[in-house]
């Protein structure tokens, strides 16, 4: 039967193909300790090459990674004075703000020498640039992952350098299902292809995916967790995964078990263990990102052989997320365009890209200088 | 922005000419590589041809949307030819232009900017103050000229500025005092995070710049750009360089460099706006003054006497009716 839509029928297609990013958008470059005022960092950043250091008062500082002149690496040379960064070639010189300070053998600077200085702030262990525009660069734009430096939480994380688009890693992170074939060893179990999960579109922006797995046996990772907060524990647990995504590239994921029936999917989890895998990820090139991750958690805080143990742990596990990763973006590459069939598991990663996408479009489109007047007395 | 100083030249339709002021022409040009927006303090360089072959001029994006970039120029009496070239453009024509490209790049990082635009300099300054009004920034300018029907985009600045918009038309008997600037940004939140945005003509600039240097404030934090020939002051002089054997005399319409160039002079030069100091030859002797455009000589240098900037400098006459220079290469 006919039936009148509003939204015509409409296909979210999705395709074998490399996706772009958004450049008004904070980054993740580097954690707060990779950044220093001794050496510069070189790293690039959504395909910019950048030089990264911090000034001799500690503000971190970002500047394009080749020289005005004949674009020399700026990361090859050397930090001088209180900001200022020497060309490893010719000497010339660039404060903080990339304004060139000095040019060999004249007295005169010219007045167009500088580089890109990228907006940089510190929050939450990592420095977060923007390649954007930087007159929109504003800082509230950051994602929310206070857990990482809140005095209630602890935990320590690494990088990642991963041979894929970060598309590929966002939606490993969406859905995560197959923690069940790709993580049987440790975290995988098979309630997690058996339970049911909800996605729904916040009214921040944000998209939340939400898994409850209902007195089930732990998996290894989370009875040993359970065990480092009551010891001897080795009953049925509720588990949850409640997966929160922050374009462009940030997802926060809340997981955790309690005690079988102790009330947790109502609220409350004071008879369980919680933690939040923190993952930003920053494109670096088309195939290639830095992901950057950790885990968080909020009980045992003195621990710090809790904080090794889950690091290394969760280091195991993303290792192998990797090898399936690099593997996917072979088979990408080798079938461009191909159009994939999507299941039901892939709703939250079908947010993203239909976020990401818009994020995209709107970078694409005219400014509101578009609609330019006509110029006036024309002819 | 390193990334974008690769200059692509391409095909431009002229779409409409228009007026902007009195003897200011507003050229809107549609090319595929304008892209979606240029970020101010960008301009296109045009190639024209003119009587002696083509020549080069840069003119700053005024406004720019989806592949449609406009410029403002002003006819000079006294120009190389290339603002009557312009002039002379109607809607269908077509020129040849590069993509826009950066050279006076807004900075993200200051508390506060004070613009300062001298002439037909204000095109410049106009994205700028559009994007810092957009951003909510603290801003002011200060805006310098003849006479106000000469002036383009009063309407647009007022509107945007209000108050933060200071006109001195030397009709009214008002003029741009040099310390100016450096008094606003003192004066800010923050002063030495201040930052002023100058394009003007040279001796506005010089003067601002010694201004600037003797308030102490930061000399990066001073920000400019020159047109050449700016000045007006393009009567025409003899040139020499007798070991080339050379003499010939550099016309109204034409550089210094131009003239050196056509006589075989094997000169060296790049930016054509006296930034790069490439095109400099020593000065042996000057019947006249030296009239310095250039950004590149130090003051120090220039009371030395011993150089030129030939892309942008020029001589004229003091007191007597002949202006000449014997140059020889450095």
């Amino acid at each position: 039967m006919p039936v009148d839509r509003d939204v015509p029928p409409h296909r979210e297609t999705v395709r074998a193909t490399i996706l772009g990013h958004p450049r008004n958008a904070w980054y993740a470059a580097a954690w707060d300790h990779e950044v220093t005022s001794k050496a510069l960092l070189a790293r690039t950043i959504a395909t910019t090459p950048m030089a990264l250091y911090r000034t001799q008062d500690g503000r971190p500082v970002a500047l394009a990674d080749a020289c005005w002149h004949r674009l020399a690496p700026l990361s090859m040379g050397r930090l001088v004075g209180t900001d200022e960064v020497q060309c490893p070639y010719h000497g010339l010189r660039f404060n903080s703000a990339g304004r060139c300070t000095r040019m060999p053998a004249q007295e005169t600077v010219n007045p167009s020498a500088m580089v890109s200085s990228f907006p940089v702030v510190e929050r939450y262990r990592y420095l977060w640039v923007w390649p954007g525009d930087p007159l929109q660069a504003d800082p509230d734009l950051i994602p929310d992952m206070h857990q990482m430096d809140h005095p209630e939480w602890a935990g320590d994380g690494l990088t990642i350098h991963a041979d894929c688009n970060y598309q590929l890693i966002l939606d490993n992170l969406m859905d995560l299902t197959h923690e069940e074939f790709v993580h049987g060893s440790s975290i995988g179990q098979a309630e997690l292809s058996e339970s049911s999960f909800s996605t729904r579109l916040e009214d921040d922006g944000s998209v939340t995916v939400e898994r409850w797995m209902r007195d089930v046996e732990p998996p290894p990772f989370w009875a040993k967790n359970i065990r480092d907060r009551f010891p001897g524990y080795d009953g049925r647990v509720d588990r949850w995964q409640i997966i929160h995504y922050y374009a462009p590239s940030t997802i926060c994921i809340d997981v955790g078990v309690a005690k079988a029936g102790t009330g947790a999917p109502e609220g409350d989890r004071s008879r369980g263990v919680n933690g939040y895998v923190m993952n930003t990820i920053t494109p670096e090139t088309d195939r290639t990102s830095h992901y950057f991750w950790a885990f968080m958690r909020n009980y045992r805080l003195e621990s710090q052989l809790i904080t090794t143990q889950l690091r290394d742990g969760v280091k195991r596990v993303f290792g192998e997320d990797e090898v399936m990763l690099r593997a996917q973006q072979a088979a990408i590459d080798a079938n461009p365009q191909h159009e994939f069939y999507s299941l039901n598991i892939d709703a939250g990663g079908m947010w993203v890209r239909r976020i990401l996408s818009d994020l995209l479009a709107r970078e694409q489109a005219p400014s509101s200088e578009a609609a330019a007047p006509a110029v006036p007395g024309g002819r | 922005m390193v990334a974008d100083a690769r200059a692509v030249w391409a095909t431009a339709t002229v779409e409409s000419v228009g007026t902007a002021a009195a003897d200011v022409a507003l050229v809107r040009l549609r090319s595929d590589h304008y892209g979606i927006s240029a970020p101010a303090g960008s301009h296109l360089d045009v190639r024209l041809p003119l009587a002696h072959g083509d020549a080069v001029r840069s003119y700053s994006v005024v406004r720019s949307s989806s592949g449609r970039v406009d410029v403002a120029v002003r006819l000079a009496p006294a120009s190389r030819g290339g603002s009557r070239a312009m002039h002379a453009l109607s809607a269908g024509d077509t020129l040849v232009t590069t993509q826009p490209l950066q050279g006076f790049a807004l900075g993200a990082a200051a508390s506060s900017y004070v613009l300062v635009a001298g002439g037909i300099g204000v095109t410049a300054i106009l994205p700028m103050a559009r994007e810092l009004v957009a951003s909510g920034r603290e801003v002011a300018l200060l805006y310098a000229g003849t006479d106000r029907t000469r002036m383009p985009f009063l309407d647009e600045l007022a509107e945007l500025l209000g108050p933060r918009l200071d006109v001195r038309a030397s009709s009214e008997g008002c003029r741009i005092d040099p310390v100016e600037p450096a008094r606003l940004a003192a004066a800010s939140t923050d002063p030495m995070r201040a930052e002023a945005y100058v394009c003007g003509p040279v001796p506005l600039l010089d003067d601002v710049r010694r201004a600037w240097s003797s308030a102490a404030l930061p000399s990066t934090n001073l920000r400019f750009e020159t047109f050449a020939g700016g000045s007006g002051s393009g009567g025409s002089f003899s040139v020499r360089v007798p070991a080339l054997g050379v003499d010939a005399v550099v016309g109204p319409e034409e550089t210094l460099l131009d003239a050196l160039v056509r006589e075989g002079v094997p000169v060296l030069y790049d930016c054509r706006r006296g930034e790069c100091g490439l095109c400099v030859m020593s000065v042996d002797d000057v019947v006249g003054r030296v009239d310095h455009q250039d950004v590149f000589l130090s003051d120090a240098e220039r009371a030395e006497g011993r150089t030129i900037c030939t892309c942008v400098s020029r001589v004229s006459p003091s007191g007597g009716s002949s202006a000449s220079a014997s140059l020889a290469l450095r």
